[in-house]
């Protein structure tokens, strides 16, 4: 009886716990992705607000992040674009071809394009950061690589490219970065 | 059919009412933002080596679930064993202060054996039974960085014994524990010691040393009398990481232990009258190990790794002495051939040196015996659509010195339509290889008379292996805002299981005359297990999050080839069909927090044993960023009381006591 009795309880304590679940209002969504795309989309802006920009950059008078064929980031980016950039609206821009004339302040490639250095080298001439996804972009003068590491997501900045374009990055973003110099 | 009958009303309420908020999520981007750089560093993107590479959890097509080292540090649990009860589908039961019977999906038993449990890597059960002794793999909680846990088969990718699941237990890196860390807690059932502390000899390379102790008091029996199953133990080790280039990198990890576990009335038979002795035994036991792990990186999407390890155990006492050396090689490499195809292969070489004696009720023979696996397997992950439909194949071949040569394929489907939800299949065979214990004899009990007869389980070296056909089903939804659900559906066909035969009576002569009635092993039993497991995570705000799960194993066993064991089909009845847990952790104030834990387990007929619910709360105050208390009470509920009967070896059963636990942590 008294099995029966805790069991019943089980039960009911498991339909409570997920009826409070299904009931609760949420905001419909807008954007679907997962948790490692919308860190980098949260880190871009950081980016943008710990670097030390020319003048400019700083005298435009939106700031561009520009996605290199790939729109994987632009969800969560979208929804960043409600608060200012460095004073500035945000302004996401999906490019197909580096040719095209873009004012690109960040300029993002996803893992399929990080290991060309063709593509790299030609993207230094165009944007001021260059974003990627791994090691192999660093050493091909990318900017600033993500690199998943024991489940977190790092970062890795190599400020020579950085530092030739007259920018910086401020401490606060090196403490939390593997620098290569 | 039977899967869907066992789906009952409530259940299928639970999982309608359930699915709602899968489709309600929404993403708060904005509040990331806003977290401090270091935090933001710090949070998981919750990957797994459920495939034996890194990958997002949801990208896995397995029952997987992760516990990480939030999760430990905030539920107060003192023991490794304690911390798996998180998991759904994970079955704990402990025996006695140092005994505890772990499985996963059912065939619960102190001596299970269908369960792969690592550490980095590193396989910790025993070459005698293939099991886990518990006592002395009492993982520094401290320095663990996840466990992740794969519920079904994982053998083609991890090996023989990943029959019903997979627990890998991932420490934390040196880079992760710099600084130091003094911990010490005070209970009314144990007392605990820990010392850390991380270094860097330069930019590239960091280390880490610690020492642990523990010291577990004697429970108590149904007649609240001590028991003798006191448990303590000594640890320390350390562990290396050196990023020697961009390509390179290198982890050295050693630890050794010593300790001593008891337990309570061990019945030794004799031949004569009383016919069994009855004593409280200890045990000393000690350990060691050291592995190493070389990491390449031809390029992104080439990576290679060669692991070796060397690991020694022993165990002593009255009746039977062990002492096992491990020798291990890995070679293992994850490459595309194109975008759509990435291939992760590897090759192992283990060699087992082992020296074991009996002094009384076990023997062995030989008392010494060199044992090897060889072992390959590939993967192939092939990207049907790109970001959509992904499916996994893979086959590991083994040759084993027991029962030769061994298949182990898998195939794996996941449909991703978008990036919350995720669905996959997956058909698996896997087997449990037979293991030294073929050349065992215990004696088991003496029925009195003249000439007194005496009852002796014999190990079988014609034996096969145990096999499963394992067909699962999966549904995950993780979101980036903390809610995240997981369901898992499994129905496993198992054949060739382990029975106990009679044999046919016969003289024995030494040392005194008797009747030798020999129960020999066999393969007489097949059978099948089905059940779902759900689990839930809900980070509600920033101060309070909820976890749940629940577990539904069946299992129904049936002898064959006219085997009389009786005893077996027991299985059916020791493991709980229904478990539940519940979680919360709430920062109640700027430095304050607590966690309730309350668990509903069920009953196992086969052992008399009722069902129970067991409410475990945790309060810690972070006095500043370098010092932390905390009080915790676990089985607060009851008492007392018998979560499982001790098997095989007769030793009387030891209850799980309620206790409390004050524990501080000093950080530099």
């Amino acid at each position: 009886m008294r099995s029966t009795i805790k069991r019943y309880c089980i039960v009911k304590l498991l339909l409570a716990f997920c009826l409070v679940l299904s009931n609760i209002t949420f905001a419909k969504p807008d954007s679907y992705s997962d948790r490692e795309n919308q860190l980098k989309s949260v880190y871009m802006i950081h980016f943008a607000e710990l670097t030390r920009w020319p003048e400019s950059v700083m005298a435009a008078e939106t700031f561009n992040i520009c996605l290199y064929q790939n729109t994987t980031l632009q969800p969560y980016l979208n929804e960043l674009k409600k608060e200012p950039v460095i004073g500035k609206p945000l302004r996401l821009i999906v490019i197909d071809e580096l040719e095209q004339e873009h004012d690109c302040h960040i300029l993002y490639f996803s893992e399929d394009h990080t290991d060309n250095p063709d593509l790299i080298n030609q993207a230094n001439r165009n944007a001021f950061l260059l974003v990627g996804n791994s090691r192999l972009f660093i050493q091909n003068n990318g900017s600033i690589s993500f690199n998943i590491a024991n489940n977190k997501l790092k970062l890795i900045i190599n400020l020579a490219p950085i530092r030739q374009k007259g920018m910086d990055i401020n401490s606060k973003l090196l403490r939390i970065s593997e620098v290569v110099e | 059919m039977r899967i869907i009958i066992f789906i009952n009303k409530q259940l299928l309420l639970l999982l309608l009412c359930c699915l709602p908020f899968t489709a309600q999520a929404n993403f708060d981007t904005l509040a990331l933002k806003r977290l401090p750089l270091e935090e933001l560093a710090d949070l998981d993107i919750l990957v797994t080596s459920a495939g034996k590479k890194e990958q997002p959890l949801s990208d896995t097509p397995a029952a997987v679930f992760v516990i990480n080292s939030d999760d430990i540090k905030n539920s107060g649990a003192a023991t490794l064993p304690d911390v798996l009860r998180m998991a759904p589908g994970i079955q704990v039961a402990r025996i006695d202060v140092n005994k505890w019977s772990v499985t996963a999906r059912g065939f619960s038993g102190r001596f299970a054996n269908k369960l792969l449990v690592m550490i980095d890597g590193r396989t910790v059960y025993n070459p005698l039974f293939s099991g886990v002794y518990w006592d002395t793999q009492n993982a520094q909680l401290e320095n663990i960085d996840r466990i992740e846990i794969i519920r079904g088969p994982g053998a083609a990718i991890w090996g023989a014994n990943a029959v019903n699941g997979v627990i890998n237990i991932i420490t934390k890196t040196a880079q992760q524990t710099q600084g130091g860390m003094i911990s010490a807690g005070v209970g009314d059932e144990m007392q605990q010691g820990f010392a850390r502390y991380g270094g860097q000899i330069n930019p590239q390379m960091h280390y880490r040393v610690y020492a642990d102790f523990n010291n577990h008091q004697d429970s108590v029996d149904e007649d609240n009398r001590d028991t003798a199953d006191q448990w303590d133990q000594t640890q320390g080790g350390f562990r290396l990481d050196w990023q020697a280039d961009k390509k390179n990198s290198l982890t050295l990890i050693g630890d050794y232990y010593d300790g001593s576990s008891g337990h309570n009335l061990a019945k030794i038979p004799t031949l004569v009258a009383p016919f069994y002795n009855t004593n409280d035994q200890r045990i000393d036991f000690y350990g060691g190990n050291i592995s190493n792990t070389w990491r390449h990186q031809f390029n992104e999407e080439n990576r290679f790794k060669v692991k070796l390890y060397y690991d020694f155990v022993g165990r002593e006492s009255d009746d039977f002495k062990q002492r096992f050396e491990t020798l291990d090689l890995e070679v293992n490499q994850q490459f595309k051939t194109a975008d759509w195809n990435e291939i992760n292969w590897g090759i192992g070489y283990r060699v087992i040196f082992d020296k074991l004696h009996g002094y009384a009720d076990i023997t062995l023979q030989p008392e010494k015996r060199n044992t090897q696996l060889f072992s390959a397997f590939i993967q192939d992950e092939i990207t049907l659509i790109p970001n959509t439909l992904k499916s996994t194949i893979a086959l590991r071949f083994e040759h084993n010195d027991f029962s030769g040569d061994e298949w182990q394929p898998t195939a794996r489907l996941l449909w991703t339509p978008n990036k919350e939800n995720s669905f996959w299949l997956a058909f698996s065979r896997a087997v449990r290889t037979p293991t030294r214990s073929v050349d065992i004899r215990i004696d088991q009990r003496v029925i009195p008379g003249a000439p007194p007869r005496l009852i002796a389980i014999f190990g079988n070296p014609q034996i096969d292996s145990e096999e499963v056909i394992a067909y699962e089903a999966g549904y995950r939804f993780i979101s980036p805002n903390g809610i995240n659900f997981d369901l898992s559906f499994f129905y496993n066909q198992y054949e060739k299981l382990r029975t106990f035969e009679n044999g046919a009576p016969g003289l024995e002569t030494l040392p005194t005359p008797h009747i030798l009635i020999p129960v020999t092993t066999g393969n007489n039993m097949h059978g099948e297990s089905y059940g779902f497991e759900a689990a839930a995570h809900w980070q509600v705000n920033k101060k309070l999050s909820l976890h749940a799960a629940y577990s539904l194993t069946k299992i129904n066993l049936k002898t064959v080839n006219n085997s009389l064991d009786a005893t077996s089909v027991a299985a059916e009845g020791e493991t709980p069909q229904q478990q539940f847990s519940l979680r919360s952790y709430l920062k109640f104030a700027a430095d304050w927090s607590g966690h309730f834990w309350f668990r509903y387990v069920d009953s196992l007929p086969a052992q008399h044993i009722n069902d129970y619910v067991s409410l475990d709360a945790k309060l810690a105050w972070r006095v500043s960023e370098q010092l932390q208390l905390s009080v915790s009470g676990h089985d607060l509920l009851d008492s007392k009381r018998v979560e499982y009967n001790p098997e095989v070896l007769n030793i009387a059963a030891s209850q799980v006591e309620r206790s409390v636990f004050g524990k501080i942590i000093w950080t530099f």
